[in-house]
């Protein structure tokens, strides 16, 4: 059963855009990430031009942290003082991002821009992530326990406007998290990612954040940048998919339900390995075709 | 299922005999002999408005008609949709990697053209009578804008993408040998739009040969719209822009919300 997208202008198999939306769903229930970094490329894949793509999966981005928040939230686990600081920082630089977006675009180099934002970003973080996983699966083998301090302190201590933020137990200033947070709201309007996957670990290497609270308050500050992204390029470049957006998120509602059943099944090192494992391949994936011979070295595109 | 397609299929075979009769008394008035001098030529559609819903997947239809013609004569089908500007870009390797480069931006590209025909074309008619019809792509006269200055070699190379990216799309293309002419006097092909057709007014120019000469030509139209929920979504993401990006987020706030007391364990 085919359905036409009346934005993306392309026609699909309604099962498969389902079926897509229920696997990335699945895996970001297993994983406990966003899914936009696998979601955006594959919907390019699918033949989604680039701007509705990333336009799209902000919108469906903003249901999925939604549903994640409000989870986080009964167990108290969001600092909204340090997510409303983050979220003044989403939201300049995503419309930033917006604006960079649309240029980009104009001379023709925005397939590349994102196609080599996530080879760089996925790259480094698949890597990390596999070291990490792998390091302390060789350490649970022989245990050995020492007490870390929460944080080490560093020049980012002593910039000015200082706050206090009870929940994260810190006392930094405010324009680390915000400058931080500006710099991923670019990437993520670019990207077409929540940018979770870069976010969280800035907030527990960078800012030092205990990790409880991290998932939530990223999850909190993506929404409002989602948002921002959304109605930006709705009013920008008409590229939001609702009725795309829609059916994709049908998908994964039901597919982050059974993956996180069947996430608590995995041990945590075997869980990011494997994560890092998918982030590694879809890097490849589309660095590939950044460096192998186009079939036709010429490209056609309609101008709206 | 199987009940709805049988009876497609039947109201398609009803159609297309309904029309053939109705073409055969239009031949054989212009036939009769009070109207010797004959080269009218009648042509027309199975559907001449296409709406583009959520269920479309392309369309196909029927173009049919008459010709007081004779055993042996050809016919042309040219269909172009609503002429587009397109950005043609060339890629070229930089420090390791693909990169696009030069560009040419086409100003009156069809976004649809296809031809169907008789024979292959260069068995219709010589290419000097095409030209003066302009009967192919190589004679749209497409004008451009670009930084490159395109001497004529450089510009047939780029006109060459457009035309091959284009193909590859599925929406320019030449179907030889698919209008089917029968006793020289009914003619009918099978014309597909693809899914990814451009809203707007599509022509058809159906053109009559006689060994290799013009006879006769008619021309007929196709409207192309969205239509139903597919014209809603478009219209308000176009028309009411702001409007259409809170409903969008107000939906994602409100499908994320119900998925998290739907799926919470109590």
């Amino acid at each position: 059963m085919y359905i036409y997208f009346p934005i993306a202008e392309i026609s699909l198999n309604l099962f498969i855009v389902i079926g897509l939306g229920g696997f990335i769903g699945f895996l970001s229930g297993l994983f406990g990430v966003g899914g936009g970094f696998l979601m955006t490329p594959l919907l390019i894949f699918l033949g989604i031009p680039a701007p509705v793509a990333v336009a799209t999966e902000a919108n469906q981005i903003v249901a999925s942290s939604v549903s994640g928040v409000i989870a986080h939230w009964r167990r108290k686990n969001v600092d909204f003082k340090m997510g409303a600081v983050l979220l003044l920082g989403g939201i300049v630089g995503s419309s930033l991002g917006v604006l960079l977006f649309a240029l980009l675009e104009k001379i023709g180099q925005l397939d590349l821009v994102i196609k080599l934002s996530y080879v760089f970003f996925l790259g480094i973080i698949g890597v990390l992530m596999l070291w990490e996983s792998i390091r302390t699966y060789i350490k649970s083998r022989k245990p050995e326990f020492y007490r870390r301090k929460l944080h080490k302190h560093n020049w980012l201590h002593g910039l000015p406007f200082k706050m206090r933020f009870r929940r994260s137990k810190l006392y930094i200033s405010a324009l680390v998290p915000f400058f931080i947070a500006a710099f991923v709201g670019v990437l993520s309007a670019i990207m077409g990612v929540g940018g979770g996957f870069i976010m969280v670990p800035a907030m527990i290497y960078l800012l030092g954040m205990p990790t409880s609270v991290v998932v939530g308050t990223s999850l909190f500050q993506i929404i409002f940048v989602t948002a921002n992204v959304t109605l930006l390029q709705s009013v920008q470049t008409q590229t939001v998919d609702f009725l795309l957006a829609g059916t994709l998120l049908f998908g994964a509602v039901i597919g982050a339900q059974i993956g996180a059943r069947f996430g608590g099944m995995l041990r945590g090192e075997q869980f990011r390995g494997m994560l890092a494992l998918i982030v590694l391949l879809v890097c490849m994936r589309i660095g590939y075709e950044l460096v192998v011979t186009p079939i036709d070295l010429f490209s056609t595109e309609f101008l709206k | 299922m199987i009940h709805a397609r049988f009876w497609s299929t039947h109201l398609i075979i009803n159609q297309i005999a309904a029309i053939f009769l109705a073409a055969l008394f239009i031949n054989l008035f212009v036939h009769s002999p009070s109207n010797a001098q004959s080269n009218a030529l009648v042509a027309d559609l199975s559907q001449s408005d296409i709406s583009i819903n959520t269920d479309f997947n392309g369309a196909s239809l029927l173009l049919f008609g008459s010709i007081s013609g004779e055993q042996g004569d050809d016919i042309i089908v040219v269909i172009s949709g609503p002429s587009s500007e397109v950005i043609t870009r060339q890629k070229s390797y930089m420090s390791g990697i693909w990169v696009n480069s030069d560009s040419v931006k086409w100003k009156n590209a069809p976004s649809y053209y296809q031809i169907f025909t008789t024979k292959p074309l260069s068995e219709i008619a010589s290419r000097d009578v095409l030209k003066s019809l302009a009967v192919g792509t190589e004679f749209l006269n497409l004008r451009y804008d670009s930084t490159l200055a395109l001497d004529p070699d450089a510009y047939l190379e780029w006109a060459d993408a457009l035309k091959r990216n284009m193909q590859s799309a599925s929406l320019w293309k030449t179907n030889e040998t698919t209008v089917q002419v029968m006793r020289g006097a009914l003619f009918r092909t099978q014309v597909s739009l693809p899914a990814n057709i451009t809203t707007g007014d599509y022509e058809a120019r159906i053109i009559h040969f006689r060994a290799g000469e013009f006879i006769a030509e008619d021309r007929t139209a196709i409207a192309v719209k969205k239509a139903g929920f597919s014209a809603i979504i478009y219209h308000l993401a176009h028309e009411y822009s702001i409007f259409y990006g809170i409903f969008a987020i107000a939906f994602a706030v409100f499908a994320g919300w119900l998925a998290a007391a739907v799926f919470s364990k109590p």
